[in-house]
């Protein structure tokens, strides 16, 4: 398959990933915790065996805070 | 992957309690958790005035909602700490959403108060930041509360927050706070209000999960003093065993109160205590910390509560 870039946001940062991939996959690649993270794709959030495929925006969502 | 209770897509898996549920079905899941925690730690009765402690951040907005949508008489509080960068845009999240919310906000100016913002104080009272901070912010709450007539303080404190305080304390034997670390303390008339963390039983993830789908614009900053760093890395280590072994985190607070007897039983601290005379609040001397700052840094200060009403 071919894969193509795409702009993944994160603390503000845009980096970009390769397509197509799982949501489980893009958090390994980035070493981050599925439980520290949520995913929102096009606006939805979605579960990590989905695949990021067509997709417009990805914005990883960092959950932890230390207040 | 499909929510197990209504087959439409799933946004959202719940490993801890072996759930995958669609966007409504984790509103409704978050909220329930909620409610069960209220009823069963009997953290307040319907017939309560709540004020909410609200920062601008997720956890303390989602609060507010989900104890506004069950019907409490709840009220937020703000307290702007003068933090350059921070406080203003937090202040904002917070009025916007109060609006959203059709619902009152207390709004406090530490400024206003003091003439000096949170790092200056925290500099006259030799203490750290985050410790002058968490201490000034306990101090405006508790005083507004009883000056307002609310009869609990409710705070965002999730899991997570639970948790990692929990581990750090162990790890060093800080007998002292284990000791007083509670999910309930109690009032005691005219000195100190009821507080309560009905956020303490759902995680971190649960809640911005929450704020995602409710559409909630919280602040995703973090305050630019955070103590961050410890905090940040024991709530990392606990993510990475839950990771491994999903609801060790639950287990874990949720042992710790079972056998400190902590649950439900409300508790202070027991040294006898003397009061403030200008303040009744808690206090070692003839003054509590409080008063005694202002008199230092702003004799003909007081406290200014601003009143930010969009109840209907
Ligand atoms: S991080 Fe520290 S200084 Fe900043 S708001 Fe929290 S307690 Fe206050
Ligand atoms: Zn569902
Ligand atoms: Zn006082």
């Amino acid at each position: 398959m071919l894969s193509i870039v795409m702009p993944v946001e994160i603390d503000g940062k845009k980096i970009e990933i390769e397509k197509p991939l799982k949501v489980q996959e893009l958090l390994k690649k980035l070493s981050l915790n599925s439980e520290g993270h949520l995913v929102v794709v096009d606006g939805r959030l979605v579960t990590e065996d989905e695949i990021v495929s067509n997709a417009e925006s990805v914005k990883i969502i960092r959950v932890v805070s230390g207040g | 992957m499909k929510c197990k209770l209504c087959n439409d897509k799933a946004v959202i898996k719940l490993k801890a309690h072996n759930l995958s549920l669609c966007a409504s079905h984790l509103l409704a899941f978050v909220e329930r958790r909620v409610k069960n925690s209220i009823e069963k730690y009997g953290l307040f009765k319907k017939d309560d005035s709540l004020l909410v402690a609200v920062s601008g951040g997720k956890d303390s907005l989602s609060l507010w909602q989900i104890l506004k949508k069950m019907g409490y008489k709840a009220d937020g509080l703000y307290i702007h700490l003068g933090i350059d960068g921070y406080s203003d845009l937090s202040l904002d999240k917070a009025l916007s959403f109060a609006k959203k919310l059709e619902g009152r906000l207390w709004v406090v100016f530490l400024k206003e108060i003091m003439n000096l913002g949170i790092l200056d104080l925290a500099r006259t009272l030799r203490r750290t930041y985050c410790s002058a901070c968490g201490a000034i912010k306990r101090y405006i709450m508790n005083r507004i509360s009883i000056e307002k007539g609310y009869t609990v303080l409710a705070t965002g404190h999730n899991l997570d927050d639970e948790a990692s305080s929990l581990l750090g304390n162990l790890l060093y034997w800080k007998e002292d706070y284990l000791r007083r670390k509670s999910i309930v303390l109690k009032s005691e008339e005219g000195h100190l209000v009821k507080k309560v963390k009905p956020f303490f039983l759902v995680s971190e993830r649960e809640i911005a999960a929450y704020a995602v789908i409710s559409q909630i614009d919280y602040i995703y900053e973090e305050c630019p003093h955070s103590r961050g760093a410890k905090t940040l890395l024991y709530k990392e280590i606990l993510n990475m065993i839950e990771e491994d072994s999903p609801g060790t985190k639950l287990n874990f607070l949720k042992g710790f109160l079972k056998r400190s007897g902590k649950v439900g039983e409300e508790k202070r601290d027991e040294k006898p205590v003397k009061y403030c005379i200008s303040c009744n609040y808690p206090a070692s001397g003839e003054k509590c910390f409080f008063c005694s700052l202002l008199e230092r840094v702003n004799p003909s200060g007081s406290i200014v509560y601003r009143e930010y009403s969009f109840l209907r």
